[in-house]
């Protein structure tokens, strides 16, 4: 039987409703660990942060980060990367037939900018 | 009782029975819509003009004929929008229906109202709507629930008969039960995505949110069946749900997972969930402890994997073909960057920033495929599980309906609320959530069924059987 | 100091399917922009993708042509990157488990150009080992103007193989026969059109440079815009200057990626666009796994042509015709195929390989829809083997037979070039000429053996060249040595 380490947040606190009394009993067993670059993932993801934003996810992160380390201390070594009935069953694949598209003014219904039929964007550099 | 106060089913037997019309339905919800929805907030739009259309040339000899659905704002509709909830999706017109909108549109069904949603159906409360906050329509200073809370509000509201929701991490169940209504997770598979605004491809299912498990079992029946244009569909046949769900309860094993009961949780709702165990026993069913050893890790995986799923899912909105588009832009990167920093919501934004971390150079491994390990680890512990019963009882959320902003300032607060719902979408299985009471505040709980995967009948009999012999249905909030 | 080049190839290769990798629509070059499009393969919000199985079959067959282990089972990863000729900012590909690894191109002289075909390096029958070949999707195509680029999705989603071979490439030259050898396997199979001006075949190229006999590798750049397998070869030969210039002078490369310009005959530093390509690979979650052990290799493996090589070994063995024509026979398929059927009914089948090599192809004809009925090339060949024509007589009925495709036998009769090899009436011919030349009969007698010729051409006129000239040599000679 697994033994309910202090981890899970419903067994701290003393309070009646699960929320903010779990919370601030788990938040005081937390060590520090693994911190997010916001600054370098924001580039990544193509999300242009402001400082104030870059700063407040730092922290939330970082929280949300504590979150998941628990994973960390869970024995997956009896667990291969690929699964042993990884393609057990047959194949779901689609016959090459060509079937209609849409027509040129559907396909260009939402585009932003458009000319010619085609979807304008700023100049791409290579 | 006015029309909009009525089941699924009963208007169904009356349209059949030709006693009334599709249009008096639609009036009568269109009315019921003007009064609640300035206290709810539950729609984004609605069109009165379309939807009388729709019922007037309404084929009642099919199965959902002439009965409106509300639909949840992220499943794409042709002609109409698909916001998400999101600035980035403004003027967005969907070119085409997903296959549940075909499905619906085959079965008679009308199409009335497009539902709010956490943006990008990311949350649990219906909060991180960027367009505006739907109100609890038991106590209208708290949430519904998310991110299916508009859908959850306005079929408790009764100013919808039924709603399609979405189901990532809890999305159908949680607003259910905050609302005192009923929620259904299909099985992974079992409902087509196609046309689902992708949140966590490995997670999402579009579902039913109905007053009745009667009604989840007739809309389920509709949606339900394989889709080629969805490879992780599933190939097998749709069983009769209505008439399996009518089954008695006697043989039926309910299961009790004990991680799902600790000491500190909610009272009330431990006490509710505890007296509908005690009712299963006493009527036929037979009720033993389970466990599920890696229940802990349920949100810390979900996490991981959802957000990194959705990470490269919400790559597309780009400003290049669709959605706004940022002014003045100087390059590509310019381009995407500022368009999404501009469309995109706070908690949008972390949640792609955490799946891009957990996915990128040297931590792939610590997190993601770590996340994907322990996830086969929770489906053993429910195939395990099912081998002893046939069902799965829990409470749905931890807490009833909170306050409006109560849990806003800590994303990692606002999380814990989906921690009895996550396992259901990591393991695929089914999941259903129906009402079981109130807290004395008079706000709604929900009690959670979880079943083997593509065996729905069996959580529609559990869940059925306990519903004829409550009253918790038929109860109404004041509005 | 002497360097060396280091040579690897990554080609990509368009299939030849009706449809897209993971849709419906039409896989057409050339058609209106935008007009090929869906919600899958233009990205839209809840479009779901679904694999396209005559493109998973064509990669088996591929790395089967090739030589290479076909897995069991693959699946496709998601590589995560922005570009606006990206319908989803990921392309769908294969990251770590791929349809096929292994394999090797071996490179034929005939595959070198022309001028290199007599160097060792051409006759080493090198094989160029490959790392692998994985199926994924294109992206869009874009068009550049003053201030704008826009965008056509008819390409996005077209099926793509990508092909990446070992850096085991020595020189220009070597590359230029991967390339064409490779081609060549493409057009075999069926597989694709693989024509680098339509963009179906696209080749970007990692190459360094070190100093002859050290073991470790120089720092590589990436070339790219390489629009024709001459193009590359060009490319490689100003690179491999370049490079060399920099490292002798005591420089260092840096690794970077360069676009050639054909036109300048330069490599220029391109702009990057990633700083660092963390690609964030995961499995598709939309995708399930694909087996090919459930019915795929055995369609792949029922569809294996005889390839080049086997083909041209054929020719060689089993029709007796030489290393240049089974080489100029086996690298037109269509050709190939009508050869087959031209010379079946004959013994003369190398007679036939050349008048299809010699006279048939100088008339630049469409080899893959060749009008004239096979049989007649038979009869041709069986005509002039059997000295009932010359072979300057053939060229004439060959002429004719372009023209109006009757068959041989016909022609020589309307034209009367019938070849005389009747001995009794080139008897009095041959007596003519000793009568009517009795200088060359002299010559002859005195030593001069050529002098023959003359009387020879004599007999020729005569017959306006229907004489068969081995019956006349022979009379003669008896005539003359008595």
């Amino acid at each position: 039987m697994k033994k309910n380490s202090q981890r899970f947040p419903f067994e701290t606190g003393s309070k009646k409703t699960l929320g903010s009394a779990a919370l601030s009993g788990y938040h005081i067993h937390l060590v520090q660990t693994g911190k997010i670059d916001v600054a370098y993932v924001a580039q990544l993801c193509r999300l242009k942060l402001n400082q104030e934003e870059i700063d407040r996810f730092n922290t939330q992160l970082g929280d949300i980060l504590k979150l998941v380390e628990q994973l960390q201390k869970i024995d997956v070594s009896g667990v291969p990367d690929v699964p042993p009935d990884f393609a057990i069953s047959g194949n779901v694949l689609r016959k090459d037939e060509d079937r209609e598209s849409f027509p040129v003014e559907l396909a260009l219904q939402n585009a932003p900018s458009k000319s010619n039929d085609l979807f304008i964007v700023p100049k791409i550099v290579e | 009782m006015s029309l909009a106060q009525e089941t699924l089913s009963s208007l169904r037997k009356k349209l059949s029975a030709r006693e009334i019309a599709p249009e008096e339905i639609v009036r009568d919800l269109l009315q019921r819509m003007e009064k609640t929805e300035p206290k709810i907030k539950g729609y984004l739009r609605w069109d009165a003009e379309d939807a009388l259309r729709q019922a007037k040339e309404a084929d009642i000899s099919k199965p959902l004929g002439g009965v409106p659905i509300a639909i949840k704002d992220n499943i794409n509709t042709r002609g109409d929008g698909c916001t998400c909830s999101s600035k980035i999706l403004e003027g967005y017109v969907a070119p085409y229906d997903a296959t549940v909108i075909t499905k619906l549109r085959e079965a008679g069904a009308i199409l009335l109202g497009r539902t709010n949603l956490d943006e990008f159906a990311m949350g649990s409360s219906t909060e991180n709507s960027a367009i505006t906050t739907t109100r609890n329509p038991w106590d209208t200073e708290r949430i519904p629930g998310g991110s299916s809370g508009g859908s959850a509000a306005v079929v408790a509201a009764r100013s919808a008969i039924a709603a399609l929701g979405s189901d990532t991490g809890g999305s159908i169940r949680q607003p259910a039960a905050l609302c005192g209504i009923v929620g259904l997770k299909p099985t992974y598979g079992r409902v087509s995505r196609y046309g689902l605004i992708a949140f966590a491809s490995s997670l999402d299912q579009i579902g039913p949110m109905t007053r009745t498990v009667e009604d989840a079992a007739l809309i389920l029946q509709t949606i339900a069946g394989p889709d080629p244009r969805e490879n992780t569909s599933k190939n097998l046949p749709v069983p009769d749900y209505l008439s399996l769900m009518r089954q008695p309860l006697k043989g039926l094993r309910v299961g009790v997972p004990k991680e799902y009961f600790v000491s500190g949780m909610d009272r009330e709702i431990e006490k509710a969930v505890r007296i509908a165990v005690d009712w299963y026993a006493k009527n036929g069913a037979e009720v033993i402890e389970v466990s599920l050893p890696n229940a802990e890790a349920a949100i810390a995986v979900y996490y991981i994997i959802a957000t990194a799923e959705a990470s490269a899912n919400l790559a597309r909105f780009d400003g290049v073909r669709y959605g706004r588009r940022a002014k003045d832009v100087s390059d590509a990167i310019d381009l995407h960057a500022r368009t999404r920093a501009e469309g995109f919501g706070p908690e949008v934004k972390r949640r792609i920033i955490l799946g891009t971390y957990v996915l990128s150079s040297g931590y792939y491994d610590a997190y993601y495929n770590r996340a994907q390990k322990v996830r086969r680890l929770m489906r053993q512990d429910f195939t395990e599980a099912f081998k002893k019963c046939d069902v799965l009882l829990t409470p749905t959320s931890p807490t009833p309906a909170f306050k409006v902003g109560e849990k806003t300032q800590d994303p990692v607060e606002m999380y814990l609320a989906d921690i009895f719902t996550t396992s259901a979408n990591l393991t695929e299985v089914c999941a259903i959530s129906i009402p079981c009471g109130f807290s004395t505040a008079g706000l709604p709980i929900g009690l959670q069924l979880m079943g083997p995967h593509f065996e729905e009948e069996k959580l529609l009999r559990a869940a059925w059987n306990y519903e004829q012999a409550h009253e918790w249905h038929k109860q109404e909030p004041k509005l | 100091m002497n360097y060396e080049a280091v040579i690897g190839l990554e080609v990509h290769v368009q299939l030849k399917t009706r449809s897209k990798m993971f849709c419906g629509c039409k896989n057409e070059y050339g058609a209106s922009p935008n007009t090929h499009a869906c919600p899958v393969c233009l990205g839209l919000p809840g479009s779901l993708p679904v694999p396209n199985e005559e493109a998973v079959r064509l990669t088996i067959l591929t790395g089967m042509m090739l030589g290479c282990k076909i897995a069991t089972v693959c699946k496709f990863d998601r590589k995560n990157y922005y570009y606006p000729d990206m319908p989803k900012n990921y392309q769908i590909s294969q990251y770590d488990m791929p349809l096929c690894e292994g394999g090797a191109v071996v490179l034929d002289k005939f595959a070198f150009p022309k001028e290199c075909q007599k160097d060792p390096e051409a006759n080493a029958k090198k094989p160029i080992r490959l790392v692998r070949i994985h199926l994924e999707e294109d992206v869009a195509k874009s068009f550049h103007f003053e201030e704008t680029s826009g965008i056509d999705f008819n390409r996005a989603g077209t099926p793509l193989m990508e092909i990446v071979s070992e850096a085991d490439i020595a020189s220009p030259a070597e590359a230029f026969a991967y390339l064409t050898t490779l081609r060549r396997i493409l057009l075999y199979g069926n597989v694709s059109d693989a024509d680098m001006e339509k963009g179906q075949m696209r080749c970007d190229v990692n190459i360094s440079v070190r100093p002859v006999g050290q073991k470790e590798f120089g720092t590589k750049c990436e070339l790219k815009n390489l629009n024709s397998i001459s193009g590359v070869r060009r490319a490689l030969e100003h690179e491999i200057q370049r490079q060399i210039e920099v490292v002798s002078k005591g420089g260092k490369i840096v690794q970077e990626t360069r676009r050639w310009d054909d036109v300048a005959g330069q490599t220029f530093l391109m702009r990057v666009k990633e700083q660092a390509h963390d690609y964030r690979y995961f499995p598709d979650p939309d995708l399930l796994p694909v087996r090919t052990d459930s019915g795929l290799s055995d369609a792949a493996k029922a569809s294996l042509p005889e390839l080049p090589q086997q083909k041209k070994d054929r020719l060689i063995r089993e029709l007796a015709l030489s290393e240049y024509q089974a080489e100029v026979l086996s690298s037109d398929q269509p050709l190939c195929a009508y050869f087959e059927k031209a010379s079946i009914a004959t013994k003369n089948k190398a007679g036939v390989a050349n008048f299809l090599i010699n006279d048939f192809l100088a008339t630049e004809p469409d080899t893959s829809s060749i009008a004239i009925p096979p049989e007649h090339f038979s009869s041709l060949a069986d005509l002039v083997g059997e000295g009932k024509i010359t072979s300057s007589q053939a060229k004439t009925v060959f002429a004719e037979l372009v023209k109006t495709n009757e068959a041989p036998a016909a022609i020589v009769a309307r034209l009367g070039l019938q070849q005389i090899s009747d001995s009794s009436q080139l008897e009095k011919l041959c007596d003519d000429a000793i009568a009517a030349n009795p200088r060359s009969v002299a010559d002859y007698k005195a030593g001069k053996k050529n002098a023959i010729n003359a009387l020879k051409g004599n007999v020729m006129k005569a017959t306006k060249g229907q004489a068969n000239p081995a019956v006349v040599d022979e009379i003669l000679a008896k005539k003359l040595a008595s």
